[in-house]
């Protein structure tokens, strides 16, 4: 783990038990989130990116999941502990006090029977030594923090008085609460309109700023991931492709994967003509996968990437990828 | 909340007096002559039928006799029974404390055991403790009420010797009698309730909402009481409040079996031998009180979901 680190993933595997048969959901993820640091996961719906995420915290059913690898978590008081070594108590402190977490859709992520005053104090409640009274100050603070005036009045209110927008600031407030070190936010602004969702990036970069804490943000929409990102890894199939600087990622993607996502955001003044999409559709993971997963999709695949898989291979400072042909879609794009 | 309490009563008022109606006409409709039964069968003067029409104000229209009814009721007098020529309301009140005491306390049993055997089953679901309970709750379910009344008189005076059925005398005798009546009327309660809890359970606790207070590092216990219980517990008021109507009539089988003095058998009486003002007034009261826990349920509703008290 590197010393600048607040989160290190190593070699995570998430397997899944369905009446199926065993989902290999997350198939061997690694990348390190530094203090302070925004680094997007991005992917196509099914990649594994929720799962990856959800890890951190051990949000799964335990009972119906294997996990294997490692996930390092840098509590703040400086010592480094393996998430999957932690007891259910320990566990307890580390979720909502040094990871948060929020939610792709603030309506339902919301208790609908208690007044959200209730559901921000009881993260205090129970993860700080502070008195009733010291609470609800703090509660009203955060409201305000986040734009919810007049705090005193709404934090009385119930979940279904708010609009969605409003909702996910509730679910800000709350995370920040407890001043973690890490937020992980699960396509958080996916559920709402442009314009919320700009005002919601907005709130989190600048609160991410004053507090210093890192922000793990997941999401298929690479619009968001250049909004705010300092590093995006892009996942395929339960696998990191591709990790990098955003503006690096933009500007010289190597894995092809990242580069047909990047061909196919609609470009302004592009309009009534066919919009670029990838072919095909990615591999069930209910089967062992050989060679490289997205090799099947890929237009410069060869024999090697379908019977080997690629290792990562670095390209410059904190550029990784994996992919055997690094260099075959840059000269495609300028055709 | 005030105002929503206030709404709902209002709104029970005109449901009575309709159904009140219903009752008093249904019994009007009745091919039996109400003379012939005040007077036994016997062969009678015309003064004595004469005397009996203006008693019991059958000389009087039938929508007079309905409001004479209905003035009754809302003075404490159910009428004068045909067949005992005694007040109705003084019949029912002395039987209320046995069907009302049978319905109260195997509805206590039932909540007080299912709710939580429910909440069990849903935490530790597919584990053998919930598959035991759910046998169990199947069979209770299956169970007709009068068979397993008789079965446990069986058992019981078996074990004890002890008497079970029969009338009381003091209020030590009236829990005794009401005892083991009330454990076979709660068996369908305790199956029935114990059911729900458990989907209704299992649905919350999937919610997204307990993902989040996952999330947020909350002790198990407070997830499961806090957050998942207060959203489960709605449908099972529901549930418990259509059990309770239905306990009614399953009193009326239980009283039989156990010789109770309770409404039941009042109203199987009085049916039997066409009295109608005891049928009438048992009805109304029953209607009454069904109309009352519903009321009830309503408020309880707006008490727990803020979303129907703003309505």
């Amino acid at each position: 783990m590197n010393a600048n680190s607040i989160v290190s993933i190593e070699d995570l595997k998430v397997n899944l038990l369905t009446t199926r048969g065993v989902v290999c959901a997350v198939r061997g993820v690694s990348f390190e989130i530094g203090k302070g640091e925004i680094h997007g996961l991005v992917g196509e719906s099914g990649c594994g990116k929720t799962m990856t995420a959800k890890s951190i915290l051990r949000l799964h059913d335990e009972k119906r999941t294997l996990y294997g690898g490692k996930i390092l978590l840098r509590e703040s008081g400086g010592a480094v502990e393996n998430v999957f070594d932690l007891r259910k108590e320990q566990l307890q402190k580390v979720r909502g006090k040094e990871v948060a977490m929020i939610f792709q859709d603030p309506m339902v992520s919301l208790n609908p029977l208690l007044t959200i005053g209730d559901q921000i104090g009881e993260m205090l409640r129970f993860h700080t030594d502070l008195s009733p009274k010291e609470i609800e100050a703090k509660t009203l603070e955060l409201l305000e923090t986040v734009g919810i005036r007049p705090a005193g009045e709404r934090s009385r209110q119930y979940p279904f008085e708010f609009s969605g927008g409003m909702a996910q600031r509730i679910m800000i407030a709350m995370a920040l609460s407890c001043n973690p070190q890490l937020l992980i936010a699960d396509e958080s602004t996916t559920a709402l309109d442009v314009t919320t969702q700009a005002q919601i990036l907005d709130l989190m970069k600048s609160l991410q700023k004053s507090i210093g804490m890192s922000i793990l943000l997941i999401t298929h929409n690479f619009g968001v991931v250049a909004e705010i990102c300092d590093r995006a890894s892009v996942m395929y199939a339960g696998k990191i492709v591709e990790t990098s600087t955003v503006r690096e990622l933009f500007d010289a993607p190597r894995h092809p994967y990242t580069q047909s996502l990047i061909r196919s955001i609609p470009k302004s003044g592009c309009a009534g003509q066919r919009l670029v999409t990838i072919p095909g559709a990615p591999p069930s993971l209910l089967e062992p996968i050989h060679g490289c997963a997205f090799a099947p999709r890929c237009r410069y695949a060869a024999q090697r990437c379908r019977t080997q898989e690629p290792p990562m291979c670095t390209a410059g400072e904190g550029h990784e990828y994996a992919c055997y042909l690094p260099n075959a879609g840059e000269e495609a794009d300028h055709v | 909340m005030g105002r929503y309490v206030l709404k709902r009563f209002l709104q029970i008022i005109p449901i009575f007096f309709v159904v009140s109606i219903v009752i008093f006409a249904i019994v009007r409709m009745s091919p039996t002559d109400p003379i012939t039964v005040i007077l036994g069968g016997k062969k009678a003067t015309e003064a004595a039928i004469a005397a009996v029409k203006v008693k019991f104000h059958f000389d009087q229209p039938v929508v007079v006799q309905y409001l004479l009814w209905m003035k009754g009721i809302f003075t404490g007098d159910f009428g004068i029974s045909y067949k005992y020529q005694q007040a109705v309301s003084g019949m029912i009140f002395g039987r209320l404390p046995v069907t009302m005491g049978l319905i109260a306390i195997s509805s206590v049993i039932g909540i007080v055991i299912a709710i939580p055997a429910g909440i069990l089953c849903a935490v530790r679901k597919n584990t053998a403790a919930d598959r035991v309970i759910s046998v169990v709750t199947i069979i209770l379910v299956s169970c007709p009420v009068f068979l397993t009344c008789m079965l446990m008189i069986l058992v019981m005076s078996k074990i004890s010797g002890a008497v079970f059925t029969g009338t009381y005398t003091n209020v030590r005798e009236y829990f005794q009698r009401l005892a083991i009546p009330s454990v076979a009327l709660s068996f369908s309660m305790i199956a029935l309730i114990g059911r729900v809890s458990r989907t209704s359970m299992i649905k919350e606790l999937k919610s997204n909402y307990i993902e989040t207070a996952e999330a947020k590092g909350l002790p198990g216990r407070r997830i499961l009481f806090h957050h998942a219980f207060k959203n489960a517990v709605i449908p099972v008021i529901t549930v418990a409040s259509i059990q309770i109507g239905a306990m009614i009539v399953g009193s009326v089988l239980v009283e039989n079996v156990f010789s109770l003095p309770g409404l039941g058998s009042l109203l199987i009486n009085g049916i039997n031998t066409s009295d109608y003002p005891i049928v009438q007034g048992i009805t109304l009261l029953l209607v009454g009180v069904f109309l009352l826990i519903n009321l009830l349920v309503d408020i309880l509703y707006a008490a727990i979901d803020p979303r129907i008290r703003y309505e």
